[in-house]
């Protein structure tokens, strides 16, 4: 009797770590870097109905991994974690719609800029708010937490004293859906996904602004060999048009 | 009536996604619960048997890894070995975290159990001419381990159900397959209906199989004096 | 800037997040408490319908996570037209959880008392009602406490995943502040100790309150 309650406990233990040691290996041959995303923000990285990880980064990164020899390896895991992680070198590089900023690039080291781009402010479809008093009268405002809309909204809006309420959420989709559902007045996001959202879900864009921000790949600081593959890489994308290509494949744009 | 045809069918095309996050929160459960599990038990022995600093010690331990919410440790399990040069996995940082913390917890019942079986039969079977070790791993454990079936049980429930906190650091089981699928189709009540549905099943056969441990092996007349 | 100037520089914030935590636990556990005699009163002896609707809610809030079960109120509700705040949210979802797990502890309270006891109640013309008003209640609660305090730290460590549904709790804070200052595990060992204290003071405070209500002699037993 005690050898069988011995016994099923080494087993349990015994598989238990057969289980988590299954899931760490993997064998690799060519270089392989890693790249932290977050996947869920279309069409920048997110997952297909089919569950593959697609998007217009995850198809830049691939890219740029085909014309400099290198394997690559996604990641996935929250938006707040990403700098981190390759700040801390869990990852060797991170993206995703992800702006070039000063406090970042403290952090991390940025790739030069692939593509630009600016706020919009949604709204509900049914809404009769305009932009300005979407953002200084008494609304709230959706973000998601460490984005540049985020603090765009509370560096410019709510630390100089307009009376609004700010409400963080961790993804995009969640701080689009609080909006539908009337949690929020307006939401502040990046343009082209806003664009996008407007094509199918209840929400109008009531205005831009403009922030001079553009999107880059981040690498560890003090990676200047991967730093310079990717920028090589993204050179010679800008060149062939194939950035272009990608971002107006169809499925991006609906 | 067409609106939940049309999230059934959505549902059904998403599912091979829902099967793998299924997989990897069943992979989560029970390698914590088997870790906790075990450490447990040297923990419990310890500060029952162990001298008076190693006892303090690792009640100290069991209190404040039962005292902390399980997403504060996961954080620091995740962020913090990085400040002294270990980097973790968002899977072992989470098989830790709750790991450690379920250990905590059953440490809690173990003590129970052996309190209860009482200090005669250690004496006694020591005085028989048994090594403390041979004393403690053949005549206490059994018995500890039998009386906290039940105590374990209900353990069960609740920390497979603490597998959902992992997504925040990264371990993409099914409640973050989940958020997936609604950030592309924006249907979060019948993506979380389904998902707490699968919990529950989880949850269930879970306990019946505790149940079915506590048929096999409980002894009558030898209950948990309550 | 140092590991104590950090602290220093984030402890107002971090104050207003411990704030709100109390706030939350406070309301939800309040109301869960009136829940749970409800649930407890309707599973153990209301008519059929009744008995399978609580057993069933009992068995639904206990064997799904909370953190479902807060997507749920916050993003899936709206589905349906009801349109909850955060805090309430947050509240609401925490108080039927609750309310599910006390309502089976207090059944056990209950059950622990002598059945004689109800009987005899009735025998001498109190309705159902005033005997567990008067006799029953008042003894199960006293013998439910131990378990009852162990749901209320439970819930208050459980207020850390709200800030997922947007709200401004401690955890929510510390999220931010190490977000900001990009010192992740520096602000996390902080707001974890700041948990442990908070637990610490609330059973040492229990404990000196069960003290205070036992009646030495009428403890939980078979």
């Amino acid at each position: 009797m005690k050898t069988k309650s011995t016994l099923t406990v080494v087993l349990a233990v015994v598989l238990g770590l057969v289980f988590a040691f299954g899931s760490l290996g993997y064998a690799a041959d060519k270089p392989t870097y890693t790249f932290a995303t977050e996947a869920a923000w279309a069409p920048w990285d997110y997952y297909d109905e089919d569950g593959n990880l697609v998007g217009i980064d995850i198809d830049i990164i691939k890219e740029i991994a085909k014309l400099e020899g290198f394997n690559v390896k996604f990641t996935v895991s929250s938006w707040s974690s990403l700098i981190p992680m390759v700040n801390m070198g869990k990852a060797d590089m991170t993206g995703g719609g992800m702006s070039i900023t000063e406090e970042r690039e403290k952090k991390v080291d940025f790739t030069d800029p692939y593509w630009f781009t600016e706020m919009a402010v949604l709204v509900r479809e049914d809404s009769d708010l305009n932009m300005f008093d979407a953002l200084t009268h008494g609304a709230t405002i959706s973000n998601q937490s460490n984005t540049t809309g985020a603090e765009w909204v509370r560096k410019n809006l709510i630390e100089k004293g307009y009376d609004l309420k700010q409400k963080l959420y961790e993804s995009y989709p969640q701080a689009t859906q609080a909006l539908i559902a009337g949690k929020v007045d307006a939401s502040v996001q990046d343009k082209t996904s806003a664009e996008i959202l407007v094509k199918n879900k209840p929400v109008k864009i009531v205005g831009y602004f403009r922030t001079g921000e553009a999107y880059g790949y981040a690498v560890q600081e003090g990676n200047d060999e991967l730093l310079k593959l990717l920028n090589d890489g993204l050179d010679k994308l800008k060149e062939s048009g194939k950035i272009k290509e990608i971002m107006n494949k169809p499925e991006y744009r609906e | 009536m067409e609106a939940i045809a049309n999230q059934l069918t959505l549902l059904w095309d998403n599912s091979p996604a829902l099967l793998k996050g299924l997989e990897v929160t069943l992979e989560l459960g029970f390698s914590f619960f088997a870790l906790g599990f075990v450490v447990a038990i040297f923990i419990a022995l310890g500060i029952v048997y162990g001298p008076r600093y190693l006892s303090s010690l690792f009640s100290g331990f069991s209190w404040i890894f039962r005292s902390l919410p399980a997403i504060i440790l996961l954080f620091i399990f995740y962020y913090g070995p990085s400040k002294i040069g270990i980097n973790l996995s968002p899977f072992w940082a989470a098989m830790l975290a709750l790991g450690l913390r379920h250990a905590g917890y059953q440490t809690h019942y173990f003590r129970g159990a052996i309190q209860s079986i009482g200090t005669g039969q250690l004496e006694a079977a020591r005085s028989l001419g048994l090594s403390l070790p041979r004393a403690l791993f053949e005549v206490i454990l059994p018995q500890m381990l039998r009386f906290s079936l039940p105590a374990s049980a209900n353990e069960y429930a609740i920390t497979i159900k603490d597998t959902s906190l992992a997504f925040s650091i990264g371990v993409v089981e099914i409640l973050q397959q989940g958020n997936y699928i609604i950030a592309r189709e924006y249907n979060p009540l019948t993506v979380y209906i389904t998902i707490a549905i699968i919990y529950w099943i989880i949850t269930r056969a879970g306990t019946r199989f505790f149940a079915y441990l506590e048929d096999r092996y409980m002894i009558p007349g030898f209950e948990l004096e309550r | 800037m140092n590991y104590l100037n950090y602290i220093w520089e984030i402890l107002p914030a971090l104050a207003e997040g411990v704030k709100i935590t109390m706030i939350m636990t406070a309301t939800s556990m309040g109301l869960a408490a009136v829940l749970a005699v409800f649930l407890a009163l309707g599973k153990m002896y209301g008519p059929k319908p009744v008995k399978a609707f609580c057993s069933f809610y009992i068995e639904l809030f206990r064997g799904t996570p909370l953190l479902v079960q807060l997507f749920i109120i916050y993003f899936g509700l709206p589905e349906v037209g009801i349109n909850l705040p955060s805090l309430i949210a947050a509240i609401v979802g925490f108080a039927l959880n609750s309310g599910a797990y006390q309502a089976e502890y207090l059944r056990g309270a209950i059950q622990s008392i002598k059945e004689g006891q109800l009987e005899a109640a009735r025998s001498v013309g109190m309705s159902f009602f005033a005997s567990m008003r008067t006799i029953i209640l008042p003894q199960a609660l006293r013998r439910v406490i131990p378990s009852w305090s162990n749901d209320v730290i439970y819930t208050l460590k459980y207020t850390s995943v709200a800030f997922m549904i947007g709200a401004q709790e401690l955890t929510s804070v510390g999220k931010i502040m190490a977000g900001r200052y990009f010192r992740f595990a520096d602000t996390f060992i902080v707001v974890g100790a700041i948990y442990l204290i908070l637990v610490y003071i609330f059973s040492t405070s229990v404990d000196k309150l069960e003290r205070k209500l036992r009646i030495p002699g009428f403890e939980m037993r078979d």
